[in-house]
């Protein structure tokens, strides 16, 4: 399943939850995953639950996506 | 003059008195109070039902609301003898009004399911849900309330589907039921929006999906969603909709206030609430949820370790053979990090036990591996601490190792020591967290069997009944040939 953490395309299993693209996203960037993980937004700006399920072509952020607002 | 003051004093009295009689027959307000995702989290339904209560004091006409997934996530209420019924219980007790289907109510299956629909003293709706059974699970696909006054508010559902064109759920829980696409069904009941005063999308999409069945419509007055365990705290319309979420676990709620004159929305607000800072507990519900909690079925024996299952090896093994029962799985890797006890004594075992062992609720994955993927996964995780890091059923593994104690190769053989064909496909059980966090090859992106790895080790274990795992290790080290 497709889905993008900070615009980076993510192939994730299917089922995945916000959690896993996260973990997916740190292991893509080579980067250390930090404990705990970072609070997770979506591309409206609400926060989202680690355990939040996932559909295809959805849009999370690692960071503060103010600027990034998409109110459509 | 007198008597002229007196003639307009009696005008002005007559035209605003009538005024305030045509405003208090027309100006209703309607508060709706939705939770989504409660995932079987009891803990907080005192709270909720005192903040309900409150509410409710205050206000004539107030509805509560549930968008999706009542069931999993808390083995009191998953392991409950009839599964579920604590949470609908509860629910009743709070009166909640109508509910959405969402993809985990199937979990218990469907037989369950129908129980747990009868039990409500609420309706639970979705739009694409049909049976081929005309006894099965067949929910309405909306439902008008009318209130004491008259306003008529009508609520259509609708749950997601994955790519398969299925809810997140385990296939076997689904059979025999067809799911439709849930924006095109849901579309098929705008017509209520003309025969009703309030028009709520109750659904089960994700945040980012309901924002889009909102820009394609524009009839609902407001969706109220579930299943992306969204968070809003900033309430925004979108083509004129207000989209709501109020993340999960009956930690917060979201409170919708629409104001109404003549009929018509006249305005709408959004807020969330927190249940979980509410500073008022119901007190009878609160008994209810001790009782509840104080869940026997959890101290039920279900099998025997005939000797001690203890450190990682055996206990590893016992935890990947409960993966492996599963039909579609072949072989099953555990990290040694999910196993969170060093000894499941000799004697009775029960399902608390199993959740000591394996509290994280991870869920297993199923990924078809080549062997030098197989390969890679099992270095990635030995590698990270120079250690055996992954134990496994199905296959045992030798890590070779270089100078520096890294690992360089592996070599696999099947459980009666024979080699492995290198050219075979392994349907591969694994836990959700090593999917997510190992950094191994695989071309295949895998999809959850829906089954967390607690609930595969207490099936095994209900099979099997009988354990002994002592002396078993099917992971190895040896110094590479030079």
């Amino acid at each position: 399943m497709r889905v993008f953490v900070n615009h980076t395309e993510i192939n994730v299993f299917s089922g995945a939850t916000a959690a896993d693209a996260i973990l997916a996203f740190y292991r893509l960037m080579h980067g250390n995953t930090p404990d705990p993980l970072p609070l997770i937004f979506d591309r409206f700006g609400n926060q989202v639950e680690r355990d939040g399920a996932l559909s295809p072509n959805n849009h999370i952020f690692i960071f503060n996506p103010e600027n990034n607002l998409n109110h459509e | 003059m007198n008597r002229l003051y007196a003639l307009l004093l009696l005008f002005f009295v007559m035209i605003f008195s009538n005024v305030s009689a045509i405003n208090d027959a027309d100006t209703t307000t309607v508060i709706i109070i939705s939770v989504n995702d409660m995932h079987a989290k009891i803990d907080n339904f005192p709270k909720f039902k005192a903040l309900v209560d409150d509410i409710r004091q205050q206000n004539d006409e107030v509805l509560v609301v549930s968008a999706g997934d009542m069931f999993t996530g808390n083995p009191v209420v998953d392991q409950y003898p009839d599964k579920g019924y604590p949470m609908i219980e509860l629910m009743n007790t709070v009166g909640f009004s109508i509910g959405a289907i969402g993809n985990h109510e199937f979990d218990y299956g469907q037989e369950t399911l129908k129980k747990r629909i009868d039990q409500a003293h609420f309706p639970l709706i979705s739009a694409n849900i049909k049976s081929n059974d005309p006894n099965g699970v067949n929910p309405a696909p909306y439902k008008i309330i009318s209130l004491k006054n008259g306003l008529r508010i009508a609520f259509t559902g609708v749950i997601q589907l994955n790519e398969s064109g299925m809810p997140d759920s385990h296939p076997s829980k689904l059979q025999g039921i067809v799911f439709s696409d849930g924006i095109r069904k849901i579309t098929e009941n705008l017509h209520l929006r003309d025969s009703c005063n309030i028009f709520v999308g109750l659904t089960h999409l994700g945040f980012e999906t309901d924002v889009e069945l909102a820009g394609k419509t524009g009839q609902f007055d407001v969706i109220l969603g579930g299943h992306s365990h969204t968070i809003v705290t900033n309430p925004v319309e979108y083509n004129h909709v207000l989209v709501m979420q109020a993340g999960s676990g009956l930690k917060s709620a979201a409170k919708i206030t629409l104001k109404l004159v003549d009929g018509k929305v006249v305005s709408k607000k959004a807020e969330t609430l927190s249940v979980v800072n509410y500073p008022r507990a119901d007190t009878a519900v609160l008994k209810m949820v001790d009782r509840f909690n104080d869940n026997k079925e959890l101290n039920q024996v279900i099998g025997i370790a005939l000797k001690d299952i203890s450190e990682k090896d055996e206990l590893g093994s016992f935890m990947t053979d409960g993966m492996n029962s599963l039909e579609a799985v072949e072989i099953a890797f555990q990290n040694n990090g999910g196993i969170r006890i060093d000894n499941l004594p000799q004697g009775n075992i029960t399902i608390k036990d199993v959740y000591k062992l394996d509290p994280f609720g991870n869920e297993i994955v199923l990924l078809n591996m080549s062997v030098p993927e197989i390969k890679s996964l099992i270095l990635t995780s030995f590698n990270r601490e120079k250690l055996i890091d992954l134990q496994v059923s199905g296959l045992t593994y030798t890590v070779l190792t270089g100078k520096d104690g890294s690992g360089v190769d592996v070599k696999l053989h099947m459980p009666d020591g024979s080699k492995v064909d290198e050219n075979r496909i392994f349907a591969t059980g694994l836990s959700s967290y090593i999917v997510s966090s190992y950094d191994f090859k695989h071309s295949d992106a895998g999809k959850t069997l829906y089954t967390i790895t607690a609930q595969a080790l207490i099936n095994y274990i209900r099979e099997q009944k009988e354990f002994d795992y002592s002396g078993v290790k099917r992971t190895f080290t040896e110094p590479a040939p030079q």
